[in-house]
């Protein structure tokens, strides 16, 4: 005769009927005279019960975690931010935005060279976040682990505020990714222009226009060591094709 | 420290701009965000966009989380609720082709969608090996022996577990409200 304990194995498969008849017709003999493992059964079936109604999936993507907490960590500091519950400023809703551009600024030249950038708009047609994700990496190029806040202190009369992050990328260099916001628009005959600066003198990083809205992001990858290179200056400068620093301060940090 | 502790204490460190609190936090809830995404929307994408925008809004307005009026899981699940709601109409105005159809979806249910927000949450507590046995068995509707099978593990194996872990979520459940205590 089996025990309790042994027949209760069998009350899960008993109740989604996977007992042949024999095993079905000896737990049903058992529990006519026992009210423990009647009881039991009872308890099973309810849970089963609330399993299957619960519509059970299995548990998103693994590379999910990693994308969304890289995004969120692009995002500002939501300690730091001002009325969050009514303002979406969200990755997800930049990229819906129209009246925020996003500027990728390239690699950084050893000569200090100013290389043209462009201005890429986030496609409001990309409505699911892999698409987003991968948009943002594609133009971004590839994300990392941010290392260090950055606070911009406003450095002319702009009124332009802007704050940002150093990031290690997987491949060890780093990035810089800048969150921008009241810049004016971009005069005709200029640009806004990033640069590293310490003892070794100033290299730029990149260049970027705001054309439209008045809040804008940026990243580009930084080709220099950021210990070596302390601090961050944000200028408008003409396009006079002159590779040295020579226009107006408009935001600076230290790194 | 009590579940529901833990989980204040983290979305609280969320709210600081803790991203290491985030990450603990999304790793909790990301299954049952997406078991609900899959529930009330049908469609896997739109589950992931759901995990996705719900993980932002908490990053957000986790400043804004007041324990007094209810706990980080209630607090998430409100945010999960209104991100469906937001992506259900957003696909509404969408173009489908006919080849994209979602499935028929569930009529929405309140207490149903919290009811199984409660079982996916406690599903994720349960050891693993447990976990995934209910999963197959419940999720995937297969039999015993099947998930032997898939898991390449004796069926006797399978039964230990699956009762076993029946046993502890049934306990859970009964705690969190969602069955009801045994009469005996």
């Amino acid at each position: 005769m089996r025990r309790c304990g042994e027949i209760r194995l069998d009350l899960p498969a008993y109740l989604s009927s996977e007992l042949d008849a024999a095993r079905a017709a000896a737990l049903d003999d058992h529990l006519a005279a026992c009210g423990a493992c009647l009881s039991e059964l009872s308890e099973l079936d309810l849970v089963t019960a609330v399993l299957s109604d619960s519509g059970l999936e299995q548990a998103p993507p693994g590379h999910l975690e990693h994308e969304v907490l890289t995004l969120v960590t692009l995002e500002p500091d939501p300690a730091g931010r001002e009325g969050a519950s009514t303002r979406d400023l969200s990755p997800a809703s930049r990229l819906k935005g129209k009246s925020i551009r996003v500027v990728v600024a390239p690699a950084l030249a050893a000569a200090a060279v100013t290389l043209a950038a462009f201005g890429i708009a986030w496609r409001s047609d990309l409505s699911n976040a892999r698409d987003r994700i991968q948009a943002m990496q594609e133009q971004l190029g590839p994300t990392g682990a941010p290392v260090q806040a950055i606070s911009f202190v406003e450095a002319g009369s702009t009124g332009a505020s802007a704050r940002g992050e150093l990031v290690r990328q997987p491949d060890g260099n780093h990035r810089i990714v800048v969150w921008a916001k009241g810049l004016p628009h971009t005069p005709a005959g200029h640009h806004y222009e990033v640069w590293l600066s310490g003892e070794q003198g100033w290299v730029s990083a990149g260049s970027f226009q705001v054309s439209e809205g008045d809040s804008m992001m940026w990243s580009c990858p930084v080709g220099v060591s950021p210990a070596a290179y302390p601090e961050v200056w944000i200028t408008l400068e003409p396009d006079d094709g002159d590779p040295r620093r020579t226009g107006p301060s408009v935001l600076r940090a230290s790194l | 420290m009590a579940r529901a502790d833990a989980e204040n204490e983290l979305l609280r460190a969320v709210g600081c701009g803790d991203p290491d609190a985030l990450g603990e936090l999304y790793r909790a809830f990301e299954r049952p965000l997406h078991s609900l995404g899959m529930r009330w929307l049908s469609d896997h994408k739109l589950a992931e966009e759901l995990v996705q925008e719900v993980t932002f809004r908490i990053w957000r307005r986790a400043a804004t989380f007041d324990e007094s009026r209810g706990a980080a899981s209630s607090w998430i699940f409100g945010i999960a609720r209104n991100v469906a709601s937001d992506l259900a109409r957003e696909r509404a105005r969408r173009p489908i082709a006919m080849a994209d159809l979602p499935r028929a979806q569930e009529t929405w249910d309140e207490d149903k969608a919290w009811e199984a927000w409660q079982v996916s949450l406690e599903l994720k507590r349960l050891p693993h090996q447990q976990q995934e046995i209910i999963e197959l068995a419940y999720g995937r509707d297969m039999t015993q022996a099947e998930v032997a099978n898939t898991l390449g593990i004796p069926l006797g194996t399978v039964k230990t577990r699956l009762y076993a872990g029946l046993k502890s979520l049934r306990r859970s459940l009964v705690e969190r409200g969602v069955v009801e205590e045994s009469s005996r």
